[in-house]
């Protein structure tokens, strides 16, 4: 609907002509449209398989951000060693080529080097070059050096290639906390044997984890040490322990607790290990975030009759309602660029992931169905989120300014509770 | 077709079909032979006719009122220096709607087939500056405003379909570009007057406009379109 309305305002633009001999007009954005990326890699042929699995990864980063689409190498006119030697810009206009990516993978004595350029055909310039080296072995982590590398020379934002996601992966009669690569490659299990397991949150760090564990029957809050594996419980008093969040300095957990009765925020002060209640409304208020300066909270509360978005601060206490529209309003995460708020909404008897500025205006929504728990990349351009098809969930990943959703986990496994790395 | 099939008979077709093609390349050297020639006698017994030319300017009618007042300024004028508004007999139309003849019509009528006020415009060189500007001026108000609306939306489709905004933007300003065109249509020069605020967004508009180009602009008309100054809007800056 918003594309369409605005393709029209495009189509519709005003004409003005000024009494001075310049002629003035307008030009309308039409939705968002994907740079064509060429890249090409120029190596030693007996590094085939290293440079084109090199390319592959790169390539999958970029494309999978839905702000890149490769272009098929078939179409280019100049090789690889030809555009080491000198880049004729024209070649690349002609095939309409956004981006041109050029790498040089070398052999050194202990591992690989990679030369990068960055051309910008249509505007005639070079708009980066850089050198990247890694041991041998593994060729992933130096490939999404390379996509950030891109990414951020080309859009002025970091990339997020190089971050990693832990969701929750269900079995037949237990859970287990699962860490991948952004891209879904390298998983590996990490804490297992779980007879429920709930909204893994990273610290700030990304060495530890705050996950809602079952004990038996009872939930607790445990924090997991990604690199020893070992749990800590900081809370397990009666009734609810869950939705454990850190804060962006990494010294507070802000979770629900309702060993006083109704679930309230509680947020915990992991050097003096003490609890204090945050939220003191009467009724539910539950699954907190913190806004990326640390100085609000928002949480869910049904302190007026439906589940909604408020957002407390820190300092003064102040209330503000986030969620001015529909009857439900969940599960909130708030953006790391500070400006906006995701979150599934209730929209026409169906959920949607929605994101919405703090204050409530511009509600967005980006992918409806069986969907929970959003959480944002860290450069803000990504949500992750849980999509429930025939019993099964899946994690999917789209853009937040639009696009379309992408699988990032098989079919054949239930995954929930994403948690993407800061 | 099969090797064994053309195995058969190898003798008889190829004869028969170069004997065909002397023939047909014969007859078609023979034709184009005689169109040459044909056209060659054509072209001597065709004279040059002298240049005609018709100038139609489009003028409302508040200018042509303007212009008869001036035009019969210009005749009262003749009568003391004759030598100075004389018009030149080569641009007046002659062919299929003579123009009446000076002596026969009195001098106070105001003849429209002689381009009287345009002619100033129209055959001073285009060098001067100051006149290229009442040049672009006059084109202005002479192409109709539906004209100039047309091709502004032909730039504006063009370099739409071709902004690429690959991402959401935080805050952003509408950027103001100034783009100069030369008269086939071509770049000559992209400026940012007023940037966006983010660099990425600058860089997306002049990809925009490179690659549209080049522009279908009017070719007498181009001085309306030599400057021209786009405001772009970004998604985040548009009405929900």
């Amino acid at each position: 609907m918003r594309l369409i309305s605005s393709l029209l305002l495009g189509l519709l633009m005003l004409a003005v002509s000024s009494p001075a001999s310049a002629v003035e007009f307008q030009i309308y954005q039409s939705g968002y449209k994907p740079l064509q990326l060429a890249w090409e890699i120029d190596a030693d042929p007996s590094l085939h398989l290293q440079s084109s699995q090199l390319g592959d990864i790169v390539q999958n980063d970029l494309a999978t951000s839905q702000s890149f689409v490769t272009m098929n190498p078939l179409s280019f006119l100049d090789s690889a060693a030809d555009s080491w030697k000198q880049v004729t810009y024209g070649d690349w206009r002609l095939i309409g080529t956004d981006v041109l990516a050029l790498c040089r993978l070398t052999v050194t004595a202990n591992g690989w080097k990679a030369e990068v350029q960055v051309h910008d055909p249509f505007r005639d310039k070079q708009l980066g070059t850089s050198s990247f080296t890694a041991a041998n072995g593994d060729l992933r982590p130096l490939a999404h050096r390379i996509s950030n590398y891109i990414y951020q020379t080309v859009l002025g934002i970091p990339g997020y290639f190089n971050s990693h996601i832990l969701y929750v992966r269900k079995l037949k009669n237990s859970s287990e906390l699962v860490y991948m690569d952004q891209d879904g490659a390298n998983q590996q299990v990490v804490a297992r044997n779980f007879p429920i397991l709930l909204s893994p949150n990273w610290s700030p760090d990304g060495k530890f984890v705050a996950l809602n564990a079952y004990v038996g029957d009872q939930p607790r809050i445990e924090l997991l040490d990604l690199q020893t594996g070992s749990l800590q419980t900081i809370a397990n008093f009666g009734g609810l322990n869950s939705t454990p969040a850190f804060s962006p300095d990494g010294r507070h957990i802000a979770a629900t607790l309702s060993y006083a009765g109704n679930p309230q925020i509680y947020i915990y002060d992991l050097r003096t290990k003490k609890w204090r209640l945050f939220t003191h409304h009467g009724d539910i208020n539950t699954s907190p975030t913190w806004s990326p300066d640390g100085k609000w909270i928002a949480f869910t509360s049904n302190r007026n009759g439906s589940p909604q978005i408020y957002r407390k601060s820190m300092e003064t206490g102040e209330v503000h309602a986030v969620s001015l529209v529909g009857d439900y309003n969940t599960s909130p995460a708030w953006s790391p660029k500070g400006d906006r708020i995701a979150m599934i909404s209730l929209k026409n008897w169906q959920y949607a992931v929605a994101t919405v500025n703090v204050d409530g205006s511009d509600i967005r929504y980006l992918a409806t169905g069986k969907v929970e728990t959003p959480a944002w990349s860290p450069n803000g351009q990504m949500l992750i989120y849980a999509y429930s098809h025939q019993g099964l969930r899946q994690l999917y990943e789209v853009p937040s300014w639009g696009g379309h959703p992408q699988a990032v986990t098989p079919v054949s496994e239930d995954a929930s509770y994403p948690a993407w790395s800061r | 077709m099969s090797p064994s099939h053309t195995a058969a008979n190898p003798h008889a077709d190829p004869a028969d079909l170069h004997g065909q093609d002397f023939l047909v390349s014969l007859l078609v050297h023979a034709l184009v032979i005689g169109a040459i020639i044909m056209l060659a006698l054509w072209e001597v017994h065709h004279t040059p006719e002298p240049l005609q030319r018709i100038q139609v300017s489009m003028i409302t009618p508040g200018e042509l009122n303007r212009m008869i007042h001036q035009a019969a300024r210009a005749k009262v004028r003749e009568h003391e220096k004759p030598v100075h508004v004389q018009q030149k007999p080569s641009q007046m139309p002659s062919l299929s709607k003579p123009a009446p003849k000076e002596k026969s019509k009195p001098k106070e009528t105001f003849n429209p087939f002689v381009p009287l006020e345009s002619k100033q415009d129209v055959t001073t060189s285009s060098t001067s500056h100051t006149h290229n500007k009442a040049m672009a001026q006059m084109q202005m108000q002479q192409l109709s405003q539906q004209e100039i609306n047309r091709y502004i939306a032909m730039i504006q489709a063009a370099v739409q379909q071709h902004w690429k905004v690959p991402l959401s933007l935080g805050r952003v300003k509408n950027p103001l570009v100034e783009l100069r065109l030369r008269p086939d249509g071509r770049v000559v020069s992209i400026h940012i007057l007023e940037s966006s605020g983010d660099t990425a967004l600058d860089a997306s508009l002049v990809r925009a406009i490179m690659a549209a180009a080049p522009f279908q602009l009017p070719r007498k008309q181009f001085e309306a379109f030599r400057d021209n100054q786009i405001r772009f809007i970004p998604s985040v800056n548009q009405q929900q």
